[in-house]
C-alpha cells in the first residue's frame, strides 16, 4: 500500500499501511526527525504540524487522511532555509532547555499566528496547549509576542 | 570510507590539539592521538580554521551543560567563544569529574567538573603559548593571549591558536597551571546563548529518538503490568502475523518486538498476550496504610545522623531525651504530612539504540549515566567493558529517569537476538508512565518542643517510605537512606536539638532518584513544619524564618530579597495569600513566595518570586532558566502530581491523566539572581523543593485550612491544569 503526502513542498509516496499515523510517516518513511514522539495519544502535541496551515497532532491522524495537503514540518521552516522569524525569536529569548517540545511548539504557533497575527496573553494561553516539561513556557510567551512583532513589522 | 579515513588521519597528524583530565583535575596526557590508539579521547580540538571543538563530558538534558562546561575550559584556555562547537561525549574515562565519576546527577555538573575544566583550559592555554613563545623566540611571559590570539607583546606579532596547535600538543604537559581570579574572568558569569539552542529550534539536534543507522529496526516493548511481576510464558502468534514483524523477544518482565518500523513494533507487541507472576499487588491505600503504620514505629526504624563533626557523626538527640524536651516544653507543635509516587515525565519517551554481535556492543542513547554502562552491559553480554561503547545523544528531558540503566539492558538484550543489526527500542508513553523509577510516597511525623520566645528546643521527625539506595556501597547500613531522610530537618535553621529516623518500608515498586531526590518531598515537610510552629506560635512565616536562620547569611539574604520582591508586608485582597519557604542545598540558597489565589477551593497560583543565590552564576540567564523550570516541575507535583496503583498497576498512561503545568497554568515568575562568593553552587535542582511548601502556606494564608499532604487536589481543593 502507497499514500501520496506533499511534505515541506515535495511530493512523496510513501510505502505504508494508510492507517499509519502520520507521525511514523513523517519520522521513519521521510527521515524527518524534528517533529516529535512525546505520547502518541494526542496528548501532548510534541508531533505538531501544519496540514493546510492548520496545527493538528501527526500522532492522532492517519496518513491517509491527508493525502494531497500540504503539510509542513519543523525542517520546512522556514520554506527556502534560513531562520524563521518565531525560530531567531526563540534564539533570542533563550527558550529551549531539552528542547525536545520545541519544534511541535514552534509548529502550534506558527498557525496560530496566522489565524491571531497578534495574539493577546490569554489568546496564548487558550490557544498554546502543548506540554513543555522541563516548564519553557513563560520564555515562549515571551517569544511568540517577539515573533508576532517581528512578522508584523 | 577510506577518503574519510585518510582525512581523520591528516587532521589529527596535522593540528589537532587533545587534552585528557584524570580524576582530580590532573591531566594526564595531550597528543595529537595520531600514535595513539586512533580513538580520539579529549576534550579540545584546535581545527586548522581555527574553530575549538570542544566536548562536554556531561550530559545535555536541558540544563544547558552543553555549553557551559565548554565555557570553563574557554575561559580559561582564553579562546575566542565565537570559534566554539560543542559536542557531546560518550563513557570514557578522560571524562570523569572531580570525584571520579561521569554522570550527570545531583546538580554537581557545574560544581564537579569547574576545577578540573579550568585546568584543561590553563593547560591548553600554557602549552599555546609555550608553542607561540618557541616560534616568536621569546621567554613566554612575553606572550599575551585573547580571544584565541597570542600576541608577542614586544613587536605585536601575533600568530592564531590554530597555528601552534600542532606544535604546542607535542610539547610536554605542565605539572602545575595558574588558574585566573574570578575577577578575571570575561567569560564566566556573562551571559552568552547556549550552544545547543540553534539546532534545538530547526529541529536538527539528534535525540536518543533521532538517532538513524543503516539497516536498523525497531523494536517495542510491553512490561508485565504489575509491579514487581514477572513473565510466565505468552502468545506471541497474532504478532508475528503482523506485516514487519522480525522477532519476538521475551525478557524476564516483559516481551519485546522486533520490525521494520517502530509503529509496526508497537501494533505488533499490542498484540501480544502475556501471563505473569506477582506475588504483591498493591492498591494506593494499601501503601498509604504501611507507610502510616510505618510512622507509628511497626517494622524497619533507622535512625539518621543530623550532621557530622569531623568524621564523626552526629545523631542528634535520643528517643528519651527527645520525649523528655517535648513532655516539659512550654508549646509544642505535632503534625503528619504525605506526598505521593510521582512519575518523571520526560518529554521523550525512554529509548535506546543497541548494536550487538559476539566480540562487541555499541550503544546510542540519552543517558544521564555513562560510567556505569560499559562494566554492566559488559557483564550482563559476557564481554570486557572495554567492548562496550557508549553514544550520548541530546536527552529529551531526564530529571533522574535517564540515570537508570534499565533500557539500555532490555535494548542490548533485544538487539543480542539479531546480531549486527542496530535496533531501537522505543517505549510507548504508556510504558514510559507506568514502569518508572518513581519518586516513592512518604509520610511524615514531625513533632517540635518550643519555648514561648519562638526557640525550637527540640525537633523530631520520622519518614516511613520505601529506600532508594540499598545499602553497600553507596548506603551504611545502621542508617537511613540518605536519599529519603536528606534534609528532612534543615541545618540552616537554629533549634537545640534533633532527631531523624526513618521507617523503612518493603515494597515491590520500583522507586528510584527524581529531580531534588530527597529535597523533591522534604523540602515541603520540613518547611511545612516550620510554617506549622510559626503558627503555634503566632509568628509571621518570613519573619519566624529570618530569625531561625540567623547564623546563615546566605540564607537571610535570599529571604530578605524575595520578601521585598513579593511586596510580602503590603496587604492582598480577601481570597488571597502568599507563602514563603527556603531551601538550602547544593551549596546553594533559593527562597520563594507563592501568591496563590482561592476561589471556592479553587486555586489559582498568581505569583511566585525567587530569589536564587548559586555563588557565581557562570550562565546567569540560563540559571534564571533552570529555576523558572523548577518552579513550574515542582508546581506539576504540588498541584496534581500523583502515580496511583490499583492491584500492582499503575493507573496514569499519559499526559491526559498524569497532567502536568500548561501555558494557561504557569503563573508569572519572577527571578532574582543574588551574587555571593560561595564559589560555585548546584543549579537544576534547587528551585524545585520550596514551590511546594510555598504554595500550601499561600493556601492557608488565603483560607485558614492547612495543606499538609500534596498534590494539594488530595487536600480538597480543586486546580484547572
Ligand atoms: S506525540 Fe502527538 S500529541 Fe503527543
Ligand atoms: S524544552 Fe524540554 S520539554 Fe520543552
Amino acid at each position: 500500500m502507497s499514500v501520496q503526502i506533499t511534505v515541506n513542498g515535495t511530493d512523496h509516496e510513501v510505502d505504508l499501511d494508510p492507517q499509519t499515523p502520520l507521525l511514523w510517516a513523517i519520522r521513519d518513511a521521510l527521515g524527518l526527525k524534528g517533529t516529535k514522539f512525546g505520547c502518541g495519544v494526542g496528548s501532548c502535541g510534541a508531533c505538531t504540524v501544519e496540514v493546510d496551515g492548520m496545527a493538528l497532532r501527526s500522532c492522532a491522524i492517519a496518513t491517509g487522511d491527508v493525502a494531497g495537503m500540504a503539510i509542513t514540518t519543523i525542517e520546512g521552516m522556514p520554506q527556502g532555509g534560513g531562520l524563521h522569524p518565531i525560530q531567531q525569536a526563540w534564539i533570542d529569548e533563550q527558550v529551549p532547555q531539552c528542547g525536545y517540545c520545541q519544534p511541535g511548539m514552534i509548529m502550534a504557533v506558527s498557525a496560530m499566528l496566522k489565524e491571531t497575527p497578534e495574539p493577546s496573553d490569554a489568546q496564548i494561553s487558550e490557544q498554546i496547549t502543548n506540554v513543555c516539561r522541563c516548564g519553557t513556557y513563560p520564555r515562549i510567551r515571551k517569544a511568540i509576542h517577539r515573533a508576532a512583532k517581528a512578522m508584523s513589522a | 570510507m577510506s577518503a574519510v579515513k585518510t582525512d581523520r588521519r591528516r587532521f589529527l597528524a596535522g593540528a589537532g590539539l587533545a587534552l585528557a583530565v584524570m580524576a582530580g583535575g590532573r591531566v594526564a596526557h595531550a597528543s595529537t592521538s595520531a600514535a595513539g590508539s586512533g580513538k580520539l579521547s579529549a576534550y579540545i580540538e584546535v581545527q586548522p580554521d581555527g574553530r575549538i571543538a570542544i566536548t562536554t563530558p556531561a550530559a545535555e538534558m536541558g540544563q544547558g551543560i552543553a555549553s557551559s562546561l565548554p565555557k570553563i575550559i574557554a575561559e580559561e584556555m582564553d579562546a575566542d567563544w565565537s570559534q566554539v562547537t560543542i559536542r557531546l561525549s560518550g563513557a570514557d574515562k578522560a571524562f570523569a569529574n572531580s570525584f571520579g565519576r561521569q554522570r550527570s546527577a545531583n546538580s554537581d555538573g557545574v560544581t564537579s567538573y569547574f576545577e578540573p575544566l579550568r585546568k584543561v583550559g590553563a593547560t591548553a592555554r600554557q602549552m599555546l603559548v609555550a608553542a607561540a613563545a618557541a616560534r616568536f623566540g621569546v621567554p613566554v611571559e612575553q606572550v599575551d593571549v585573547a580571544k584565541s590570539v597570542l600576541t608577542d607583546r614586544a613587536s605585536g606579532r601575533t600568530l592564531a591558536f590554530a597555528d601552534v596547535a600542532a606544535d604546542a600538543a607535542k610539547l610536554p604537559v605542565p605539572d602545575e597551571v595558574k588558574l585566573k581570579a574570578f575577577s578575571d574572568f570575561t567569560l564566566l558569569g556573562k551571559d552568552t546563548p547556549r550552544k545547543d539552542i540553534p539546532p534545538k529550534v530547526t529541529g536538527e539536534a539528534v535525540y536518543g529518538m533521532d538517532v538513524v543507522l543503516p539497516g536498523m529496526l525497531y523494536a517495542a516493548i510491553a512490561h508485565v503490568p504489575v509491579a514487581g511481576g514477572t513473565l510466565k510464558s505468552l502468545d506471541a502468534d497474532a504478532a508475528l502475523a503482523k506485516p514487519g514483524v522480525r522477532k519476538v523477544v521475551a525478557l524476564d518482565e516483559a516481551v519485546a518486538v522486533v520490525a521494520d518500523t517502530y509503529w509496526q513494533a508497537q501494533q505488533a507487541v499490542d498484540a501480544v498476550t502475556m501471563d505473569f507472576e506477582a506475588d504483591v499487588r498493591l492498591g494506593t491505600e494499601a501503601i498509604r496504610d504501611k507507610l502510616r503504620k510505618g510512622l507509628d514505629g511497626e517494622g524497619k526504624i533507622l535512625p539518621f545522623p543530623t550532621g557530622m563533626e569531623g568524621r564523626e557523626f552526629i545523631m542528634g538527640l535520643s528517643d528519651a531525651e527527645f520525649e523528655e524536651a517535648f513532655a516539659n516544653a512550654p508549646r509544642t507543635m505535632s503534625a503528619d504530612y504525605e506526598v505521593p509516587y510521582l512519575a518523571h515525565a520526560t518529554m521523550e519517551p525512554i529509548c535506546a539504540t543497541a548494536q550487538v554481535d559476539a566480540s562487541a556492543c555499541t550503544i546510542w542513547a540519552p543517558m544521564q549515566s555513562a560510567d556505569t554502562i560499559p562494566p554492566e552491559i559488559g557483564e550482563l553480554l559476557g564481554l570486557a567493558p572495554e567492548k562496550v561503547t557508549l553514544h550520548r545523544t541530546y536527552l529529551g528531558g531526564g530529571f533522574g529517569r535517564k540515570n537508570e540503566r534499565d533500557f539500555v539492558r532490555e535494548a542490548v538484550l533485544i538487539a543480542r537476538d539479531v546480531p549486527g543489526v542496530p535496533v531501537m527500542l522505543v517505549w510507548s508513553r504508556e510504558q514510559d508512565m507506568r514502569h518508572d523509577y518513581y519518586r516513592p510516597a512518604c509520610m511524615v511525623r514531625t513533632r517540635a518542643a518550643l519555648s514561648d520566645d519562638g526557640a525550637i528546643l527540640a525537633m523530631h521527625s520520622r519518614i516511613a517510605a520505601q529506600p532508594l539506595t540499598v545499602p553497600s556501597p553507596y548506603r551504611l547500613p545502621q542508617f537511613g537512606d540518605g536519599s529519603i531522610v536528606g534534609g528532612l530537618i534543615p541545618q540552616v535553621y537554629a533549634m537545640e536539638g534533633r532527631r531523624m529516623d526513618t521507617a523503612e518500608i518493603d515494597l515491590p515498586i520500583r522507586a528510584g532518584y527524581w529531580r531534588s531526590v530527597s529535597m523533591s518531598q522534604n523540602g515541603f515537610f520540613a518547611e511545612s513544619a516550620i510554617d506549622d510552629i510559626a503558627r503555634e506560635l503566632g509568628r509571621d512565616p518570613l519573619e519566624y524564618r529570618i530569625a531561625l536562620a540567623k547564623d546563615d547569611a546566605r540564607s537571610v539574604s535570599v529571604l530578605k530579597r524575595v520578601g521585598e520582591m513579593a511586596g510580602w508586608d503590603t496587604p492582598l485582597d480577601a481570597g488571597r495569600g502568599r507563602g514563603v519557604a527556603l531551601l538550602e542545598g547544593w551549596n546553594t540558597r533559593c527562597a520563594q513566595v507563592v501568591e496563590a489565589s482561592v476561589t471556592d477551593g479553587f486555586v489559582k497560583v498568581e505569583r511566585v518570586f525567587c530569589a536564587f543565590d548559586c555563588g557565581l552564576a557562570l550562565e546567569p540567564d540560563n540559571v534564571k532558566a533552570q529555576v523558572e523550570g523548577g518552579i513550574i516541575f515542582g508546581l506539576s507535583a504540588a498541584l496534581f502530581g500523583q502515580i496511583e496503583f490499583v492491584d500492582g498497576v499503575v493507573q496514569e498512561s499519559s499526559f491526559a491523566d498524569y497532567p502536568v503545568v500548561s501555558m494557561a497554568s504557569t503563573p508569572e515568575i519572577t527571578v532574582d539572581l543574588i551574587h555571593s562568593d560561595a564559589g560555585v553552587g548546584g543549579v537544576g535542582e534547587a528551585g524545585v523543593p520550596p514551590v511546594a511548601p510555598a504554595l500550601a502556606s499561600a493556601i492557608f494564608a488565603a483560607t485558614g485550612t492547612p495543606v499538609r499532604r500534596l498534590p494539594i487536589i488530595k487536600s480538597g481543593f480543586e486546580v484547572a491544569v
